[in-house]
């Protein structure tokens, strides 16, 4: 598995690669998978209390930029533009 | 360093997914709990989409196994030793919440927001009202289109809407033998519902369900 930094991945070897989804688009589901996971594995999970060390780096601005994107999806669908693949 | 994946209640690995940078997944026990870990000499853990999906891939394959609790992305312990002090400390609590998600997946359904602008712009105090009286109707609205997937679920937890974004967010705890009757009435509302757009993902691991309480 190489890393591929910067790119927005679909779920990649998942068992459940037919993640449950009404798509409208490819794209789309791909991104709003992608912000579900963000969503959960840096807002969810258990977080252990004591001497432990969050490795995080350059969250934030990958998890804005990905909102952004959500976002103005959903913008230009809402005023009937279509959205190149 | 260890990166930790999770707390569960299966022991043993089999045939498991290497995790985060390849690492080869180890488990240590203590009295029925086990955490899942990799070993590295170093370690970062980027934000890198990859890693987040390695991440949750481990969780995936463990919850087919037993009960599971994910950690919170980039969980690093220093040996070990300290993952066993914290089964130690906490296995009570972990045994706790592992019962309230055993047998349970997590399904995230987003709604998207129809607007996000009030139609009449006034002075800039009445304005931020307006705004925050229409953001109200919508999130309503929301509510109202997500009511009949609750039954479903064995938990709901709402997210917070964030700021500059246009969709209502929530999680379910839904039984595994339950996921696609769930899909079923999510594919219903969107039909019912063709102004709004309803997406569902998922399973996912209980992210949102393993603080003791909804969010």
């Amino acid at each position: 598995m190489s890393p591929r930094p910067g790119r927005i991945s679909p779920r990649p070897e998942s068992p459940h690669a037919h993640r449950v989804s009404p798509p409208p688009s490819a794209v789309r589901q791909k991104d709003i998978a992608l912000i579900d996971l963000l969503d959960r594995l840096l807002d969810g999970g258990v977080v252990l209390a004591g001497d432990i060390t969050l490795a995080v780096a350059d969250v934030d601005l990958v998890y804005v930029g990905l909102r952004a994107l959500v976002s103005s999806v959903a913008a230009a669908e809402r005023q009937g533009v279509t959205l190149p693949q | 360093m260890i990166y930790v994946y999770a707390i569960t209640d299966a022991i043993e690995l089999h045939d498991e997914p290497s995790g985060v940078h390849d690492g080869p997944l180890q488990a240590i026990e203590h009295e029925g709990i086990a955490g899942v870990f990799s070993s590295h000499d170093q370690l970062e853990v980027p934000s890198d989409p990859e890693l987040l999906w390695a991440h949750e891939r481990v969780v995936d394959h463990l919850m087919e196994h037993g009960a599971v609790l994910p950690l919170r992305f980039g969980t690093v312990l220093s040996d070990p030793e300290a993952l066993r002090a914290v089964l130690d400390k906490d296995g009570a609590r972990f045994a706790l919440l592992l019962s309230r998600v055993r047998g349970c997946v997590e399904l995230a359904v987003r709604v998207g927001l129809t607007s996000s602008e009030p139609a009449v712009v006034a002075g800039g105090a009445d304005y931020m009202r307006e705004r925050l009286a229409v953001r109200e109707q919508e999130e309503d609205a929301a509510d109202r289109v997500l009511a009949p997937l609750r039954p479903l679920a064995r938990a709901t937890a709402r997210r917070p809407v964030q700021a500059g974004t246009t969709t209502v967010s929530e999680s379910y705890l839904v039984p595994r033998a339950t996921v696609e009757p769930f899909a079923a009435e999510v594919r219903a509302l969107q039909a019912q519902n063709p102004g709004l757009s309803i997406s569902c993902t998922g399973p996912w691991g209980p992210y949102s369900f393993v603080d003791g309480g909804g969010r």
